[in-house]
């Protein structure tokens, strides 16, 4: 079940109407501005907490809280290549806070065809973002597994489990979460202080 | 399962008429930890400084070295090396010595900004309105930084920063309100490099 299909009519018409009035500067912006803009499907956004992956890896609890903020996909003359971010705010109103041309998106788009595809039964799916790392899973509530849509490469150089397109038992991949960030994040601190990646 | 919805059409207004700033192109990160190294390059490619010397591994083999992270005898060329020897952070003092040593002055400031966001997003405005870009820093579970060159304001009064994300894994082009650009959830700006340039 896609969360959108929970959502109310207004809610799509009030996301629309700002993406409307967003994405024209945005799209100034592109090599090849599109003709045609749609809105795709829209997901909860779940995050992980990636400083409570060890803590997690001992309680055997997923550490994904709600963000209260929806994903929404937006497709450029038919292709999925942007995405917005909205939250609701205490009117009752939906408000678009963040709009991104990205790959992502597109990564997105091909894992949706890979749920409906692959995903028999009417399992719950969220979206998941492991907080500061760039890593999208959909998550499958009632399954409990993860689908990896977007990895950065520092973790697939290394990890053979922390490959996009890959499904993986929710504590699996946090097991392997926690493995590749203790790497990256040790190697931080042999660094100096307030360091960029 | 069914995932997949029906698209439904955005009728685009028209683009803001209010709205500055300079032009810039986005280079995605070509390793994991060279977000600092891809804002230098779209810098320089952007005034056509330092030529042959301003692919990203040469950026960043230059910082490393300046910051003794690397031998002076390292190489970071190609960016394609499997080798992990120059997939190293930059600290923020070597982020300001990096764009002096290409001779692009730069005014940086070290916040937290959270205590005072209206004056974060004002100063921001005024080095866009000078045509100057900035390189922001950002502090989460893992820092990081982008290249802001774009504001724009709708009839409403709305403003809306853009902003170049070189990655990793997939380089963004931006665009977020106002009031999310010094707080988001838990990341914060804490640092800005005004780029004294005008592009």
């Amino acid at each position: 079940m896609a969360v959108d299909e929970t959502n109310p009519n207004d809610f799509i018409r009030d996301v629309r109407e700002q993406l409307g009035r967003i994405l024209p500067g945005l799209c100034l912006e592109l090599k090849e501005p599109p003709q045609k803009t749609e809105l795709g499907e829209s997901f909860d956004v779940w995050e992980i907490d990636t400083s409570k992956l060890r803590q997690s890896l001992h309680s055997g609890t997923f550490p994904a809280l709600p963000t209260h903020y929806q994903h929404h996909q937006i497709l450029f003359d038919g292709r999925a290549r942007a995405s917005a971010l909205s939250e609701k705010l205490p009117s009752g109103s939906q408000k678009v806070f963040k709009v991104g041309v990205s790959d992502v998106a597109t990564r997105i788009d091909q894992a949706i065809d890979r749920l409906d595809s692959e995903v028999g039964d009417d399992s719950s799916v969220v979206l998941l973002k492991a907080r500061a790392c760039w890593v999208y899973a959909f998550w499958l509530l009632e399954r409990h597994q993860v689908l990896l849509v977007s990895v950065p490469s520092r973790f697939t150089q290394l990890s053979e489990q922390l490959q996009a397109g890959k499904y993986l038992q929710e504590m699996d991949f946090i097991g392997a979460l926690h493995d590749e960030i203790e790497r990256v994040v040790g190697r931080r601190n042999e660094d100096l202080a307030t360091s960029r990646l | 399962m069914t995932v997949r919805a029906t698209p439904q059409p955005i009728t685009a207004a028209a683009p803001p008429a209010n709205r500055g700033g300079p032009t810039l192109e986005l280079e995605q990160q070509d390793k994991n930890t060279w977000c600092w190294a891809a804002c230098v390059e779209m810098v320089l490619k952007r005034f056509s400084l330092s030529p042959g010397e301003n692919e990203q591994c040469q950026i960043a083999e230059k910082g490393l070295k300046l910051a003794g992270i690397i031998a002076d005898t390292a190489s970071c060329c190609p960016a394609s090396s499997n080798s992990s020897v120059c997939n190293r952070l930059l600290p923020d003092k070597f982020v300001t010595d990096l764009w002096e040593h290409y001779g692009v002055p730069v005014r940086p400031d070290f916040g937290p900004f959270i205590f005072d966001e209206q004056a974060a997003v004002e100063k921001l405005l005024a080095s866009l309105d000078q045509n100057h870009p900035v390189e922001l820093g950002f502090t989460d579970d893992i820092s990081h930084v982008v290249m802001l060159f774009r504001w724009e304001r709708d009839p409403d009064g709305t403003l809306r920063f853009l902003y170049h994300n070189p990655g990793p894994g997939s380089g963004s082009t931006d665009s977020v309100s106002s009031d999310r650009i010094v707080r988001s959830g838990s990341r914060i700006l804490d640092a800005t490099w005004e780029i004294l340039i005008a592009g």
